[in-house]
């Protein structure tokens, strides 16, 4: 297992953290989402309502606490936020709109985690919300045009497609390996309310279905869906005020890729800012107990896992196929909730539905899908779309009960 | 489909010599750094300096990776070969490969640059990227 910082290290780290934390420390004290599907007969409105009486009923706390909104979407229009708001009551108080591609939904919670930090406010809400059945027409992901390599003919699976051909070349990994990641991600999602699926692939299925970019099949992809969900965060007076069962936001880090013309000037940003995460928190990589981690086609499930530092370079498919990945597993349990493949992808709504995801299984409410002893949980939210940079968003917050 | 007009992916990404008939790939030059890129600035990304020159990148690379993309956006035509190609001056770029059958593929393939249609824009407009093809 590939350890970026020394435990004994990690352990003092965590101390000093531990007590800068008693100042400025930010936790979740409640959260909540829709199911995500194909719902064109809500708007987003009605999702978005749905997800914010949840976490605010998970949290136990009066509407009228929220001092201020973060509100992500990429497709929804302008002043999406102050119109889901207004008919909850939620007006007045600040209100922010965030668009970072598929990253939205957790780039607002950092915002709300920023403001929180520097004690702007005490308790702020981070909603998610896309409809993609009312914004789009078809189903794949239109790209900008004016994007040279878009122009080319770059779409969103042949990104993945290419890193999975070279991941084949230099380490050996198979298609069924990366096939498996769907295998798992279907057989979690049963056990999710929230997700799309809720019926189990084999292996043979998931090889069987149509081809979209070689290795990738369909029920290698992410599917398109409508949803919403939201979190409510606070600082740590809030918290003892507030809830008896919080979650602490123990880092949060946040970054977009770099040029990548030049060969020279290549990076791994996911690794770059995962290790960011890890330094503040004073946690390694060996001691997550959960992962959600921004899966959108299955093989970026294999190289996410090796960016965070979950398993060594090269290793991930075999790590999938020995079955490390699985819910009380070997080593991590990641996307128990489903995953990106699984839960579905309104894009807004993915970063935060993750977080809910780890918030039920730190607090021990995933029926179906507990991880056992789980008490330091990884999020992974990614949002690309300009491709002369390896990604426009990536968010990496580490959480624990 | 009858093609009226052909137009480049981008104007300003192509050099035409007069002594010859095969095109070459621009890129910057950053007359402060040296830094190349592609495609072309008219700044420097590295070093921040104002001014850049146009130079005719190597018309061979070899194959980073590749894909085989059977679903695309509108315009496109599925299947085609997308791949990452490594030319000598350290840049990689996203092109297209032709000329060559899919089991013939392989990472580290030396190919070279020519002139196609990527996509149609509309009923009768062509239009021309550039792609790769084994040498």
């Amino acid at each position: 297992m590939m350890v970026m910082i020394p435990r004994l290290l990690a352990l003092n780290s965590a101390l000093y953290n531990g007590r800068k934390a008693m100042s400025h420390g930010v936790a979740v004290l409640g959260v909540g989402m829709t199911r995500f599907g194909k719902m064109p007969e809500r708007t987003p409105e009605d999702l978005g309502h749905e997800a914010i009486r949840a976490a605010i009923r998970d949290a136990g706390i009066d509407r009228r606490k929220i001092q201020a909104a973060f509100v992500g979407s990429v497709y929804l229009p302008f002043g999406i936020g102050q119109r889901i708001l207004k008919d909850l009551g939620l007006t007045g108080i600040p209100v922010i709109n965030v668009e970072n591609s598929c990253a939205s939904g957790g780039t607002a919670m950092r915002e709300a985690y920023a403001w929180i930090k520097a004690e702007l406010c005490d308790v702020a809400l981070a909603l998610g919300v896309e409809s993609l059945s009312r914004s789009l027409s078809s189903g794949m992901i239109p790209l900008d045009l004016d994007d040279l390599a878009a122009a080319m003919g770059l779409v969103m699976p042949a990104a993945y497609a290419l890193a999975a051909r070279r991941h084949m070349e230099e380490y050996g990994t198979t298609p069924e390996q990366f096939a498996l990641v769907t295998v798992k991600s279907r057989s979690n999602a049963c056990h999710n309310p929230y997700a799309y699926f809720h019926q189990e692939l084999s292996l043979n299925e998931v090889l069987a279905s149509r081809m979209i970019a070689d290795p990738i099949t369909k029920y290698q992809c992410t599917v398109n869906a409508d949803g919403a969900a939201a979190a409510i965060l606070g600082s740590e007076k809030a918290a003892r005020q507030y809830t008896a069962r919080p979650v602490s936001i123990v880092a949060s880090a946040m970054g977009s890729g770099k040029l990548r013309d030049r060969i020279c000037a290549l990076e791994d940003t996911a690794a770059r800012i995962a290790h960011e995460a890890y330094e503040a928190a004073g946690i390694g990589p060996e001691d997550i107990d959960v992962c959600e981690l921004h899966d959108a086609f299955s093989v970026a499930q294999v190289l996410y896992c090796e960016s965070l530092g979950l398993c060594p370079k090269g290793e991930g498919g075999r790590y999938t196929q020995a079955g490390h990945f699985d819910i009380n597993g070997e080593k991590v349990a990641v996307n128990t909730s489903g995953g990106l493949l699984s839960r579905g992808h309104p894009l807004g709504a993915t970063g935060i539905a993750q977080l809910a995801e780890l918030v039920w299984q730190l607090r021990g409410e995933a029926a179906g899908r507990q991880v056992d002893q789980c008490k330091v949980a990884l999020q992974h939210n990614s949002g690309g779309g300009v491709f002369d940079i390896q990604t426009n968003a990536c968010v990496i917050q580490i959480l624990t009960h | 489909m009858e093609v009226k007009k052909r137009q480049l992916v981008r104007p300003d990404i192509f050099f035409f010599p007069e002594s010859a008939d095969s095109p070459y790939l621009l890129g910057s030059s950053c007359q402060a750094c040296k830094s190349v890129h592609f495609p072309p600035k008219n700044s420097c990304p590295s070093c921040f300096a104002m001014e850049t020159e146009r130079v005719a990148l190597s018309r061979r690379g070899t194959v980073y990776s590749y894909a085989i993309v059977r679903q695309t956006q509108p315009g496109f035509q599925a299947p085609y070969i997308l791949a990452y190609v490594d030319l000598p001056e350290g840049i990689r770029l996203l092109t297209q490969l032709t000329g060559v059958s899919e089991n013939k593929l392989s990472i580290g393939m030396d190919v070279e640059l020519v002139l196609e249609p990527v996509r149609h824009d509309g009923d009768d407009t062509e239009i021309i990227g550039f792609k790769f093809r084994p040498l």
